[in-house]
């Protein structure tokens, strides 16, 4: 048979609070067996479960808050050891304020071994447990965070696959392209080729290498380019880049999305014309680069397929340089501001 | 000459179906559009008999453009869609070119226009049955283009475009539907049904015949007897419940 249900935490609370009261209960038993005063019993075992608790919580926020500090045999029973030994060592103290006596010293000398066995069992058997589960916790964090990691990828290459073809974009182009052949052949000629360039610096990346920026705008002009044939009339493009910027690294086709959204909602999100800017500059050591586009403050409202685009690129951008800081839109005077900060190694 | 205007926001998109058309001397091109806007306007103006209508372009896409159109001129929708979404309108339209077509693609489309019953004296796509039709087929695209949060709306001469969390509640009248934001009501020639396929389930309820619902804006729903309850909105409007649109609401809201 197999346990397809974990306890509830009122039954474990249950299980706890009956644990404490029995070893309490038998404590009182043996120290009432030696001493013949349930008086003195009760108290005392009262006062030694108070004192064990403290110890057990203890060792509960080591385990918290510095588990690296703990989870190893060595610290971990010298903790033990030490959490024994101030345990009985205030029991002692405080039972003898409490019932001071010439023969105090002799009589708690006789409880002594059964103290210290309370204690050990009781401080080990918690110390374990806090151990194991810390340990499960852990390795079920680790495991969601592969199960992340793994989605992630598996969306980038979705998402790579998805912008090597670009369908509509390719399609789009080619009907230009028709309509060039005849009317501007040269003007058609260029068009195959940048569609053909641009192709090309799309499909041979390593997702896993950087790359130089340079290569990176230089693949964007050539989109641009094309979209300007296209859409000519309403699009206008602004690069800003600064020289010291070209050299640094970055991650493959990552802004090519980013571009293209600005373009997609610049030319179908307002009538008028659409000026598309990139800028880029070098601060601390850091790549930073802002796209804009304008957009209808009335009109647009966040389509699924922007923001799912964007939180790729979030990932991404985590996945990399574990950081949640990197990506960061702005909607301002009808401009919507993609800044994305690449830090350089 | 058969009137035809070019709707396509890319200008060589229109300069190629420009450039086959000329060698059809019994068709003129009486205007040329780069957005729906411009299109609706030229349309009412010309009243052409054709129209090549692009489906991507700004502000309002061509399902939209279409639905503004009282009366509607023969469709070639000329898009480099996927044929997913090609499928949906495919019989609404006489034909549908796929960016990019040759010229006997094109030729091909003319010609079904030419011998179509809609170019032979029956104008207009007005009988009930392929209203429904297409109807059917838009939602089908509509869902597709993930365009169930917005509605576009005329109000005189302007055009509206509603985001459906915006609208309140619509309600049946006659062949329209009266669709109600906070301030007024806008009349689209369109049946209860569509609206209640179109729209997100978890947001619109058709709590009656005559009635789909926002969610967003109910307060209270009422008792009014045994057989009887009522929605009461936010703006103080009151709703009758059907028995079914009242079990249904219970079931949207997990009561």
């Amino acid at each position: 048979m197999t346990i397809d249900k974990l306890p509830s935490r009122m039954q474990l609370l249950v299980a706890l609070v009956a644990w404490f009261i029995i070893w309490w209960g038998l404590q009182c038993f043996v120290i009432f067996q030696i001493f013949n005063n349930l008086n003195f019993a009760f108290i005392d075992a009262s006062i030694s479960l108070a004192l064990i608790l403290i110890g057990i919580s203890f060792i509960f926020f080591i385990q918290k808050y510095s588990p690296a500090y703990i989870n190893n045999y060595g610290s971990r029973f010298i903790c033990i050891g030490a959490l024994i030994g101030g345990i009985v060592f205030s029991e002692k103290l405080i039972l003898n304020e409490l019932y001071y006596s010439s023969d105090f010293a002799e009589m708690f000398n006789k409880t002594l071994v059964i103290r210290i066995v309370v204690a050990f069992l009781q401080i080990t058997f918690f110390s374990m447990i806090l151990w194991s589960l810390y340990f499960i916790r852990s390795q079920e964090e680790k495991n969601k965070l592969n199960l992340d990691a793994e989605n992630t990828l598996r969306q980038a290459e979705l998402i790579k696959i998805r912008q090597q073809l670009q369908p509509h974009f390719l399609f789009n182009s080619l009907n230009s392209i028709n309509a060039l052949v005849v009317s501007e052949p040269q003007q058609a000629r260029k068009m195959i080729q940048n569609l053909s360039d641009f192709l090309r610096g799309t499909l041979k990346k390593d997702e896993n290498k950087n790359v130089p920026f340079s290569e990176e705008i230089n693949l964007l002009k050539l989109y641009l380019e094309i979209e300007r044939v296209r859409f000519g009339h309403r699009l206008t493009v602004n690069f800003n880049i600064n020289d010291d910027t070209l050299n640094t690294k970055l991650p493959p086709l990552l802004l090519q999305p980013i571009v293209e959204n600005a373009v997609k909602f610049g030319l179908y999100n307002v009538l008028e014309n659409v000026e598309i800017s990139v800028r880029a500059k070098l601060q601390n050591n850091l790549l930073v680069i802002a796209i804009t586009n304008p957009f209808d403050e009335d009109a647009s409202q966040t389509r699924k397929g922007e923001g799912f685009g964007l939180s790729l690129i979030q990932k991404r951008l985590q996945l990399t340089y574990h950081r949640t800081d990197l990506l960061t839109i702005e909607r301002k005077n009808k401009i919507f501001t993609t800044i994305i900060i690449i830090p350089q190694a | 000459m058969i009137k035809v205007i070019l709707i396509d926001d890319e200008p060589l998109a229109r300069q190629i179906v420009k450039e086959y058309l000329a060698t059809f001397k019994q068709i003129e091109i009486v205007a040329e559009c780069g957005d729906g806007f411009e299109a609706v306007k030229a349309i009412q103006q010309h009243n052409p008999a054709l129209i090549f209508l692009d489906i991507q372009m700004p502000k309002i896409n061509g399902f939209e453009t279409l639905e503004l159109i009282e009366k509607k001129p023969a469709v070639i929708f000329t898009t480099a869609f996927d044929e997913y979404a090609l499928k949906a309108f495919e019989q609404n339209a006489i034909d549908y070119l796929l960016k990019p077509f040759n010229q006997e693609r094109f030729e091909k489309a003319i010609n079904k226009f030419l011998d179509s019953p809609l170019e032979k004296g029956v104008r207009g796509i007005e009988g009930n049955e392929s209203n429904q039709q297409i109807e059917q087929l838009e939602s089908v695209s509509k869902k597709h283009t993930e365009e169930a949060h917005r509605v576009v709306v005329k109000n005189g001469t302007s055009i509206l475009i509603l985001p459906t969390t915006q609208i309140v509640y619509f309600e049946a009248y006659d062949d329209y539907v009266k669709i109600f934001n906070n301030e007024t009501f806008y009349l689209k020639k369109k049946t209860m049904s569509y609206y209640e396929d179109v729209l997100d389930p978890t947001q619109f309820v058709r709590v009656h015949r005559s009635f789909i619902l926002n969610l967003n804006y109910l307060t209270k729903i009422e008792n009014l007897d045994k057989n009887n309850s009522q929605a009461l909105l936010k703006n103080g409007v009151k709703i009758p419940l059907s028995r079914t649109g009242y079990s249904k609401l219970k079931e949207t809201l997990n009561l």
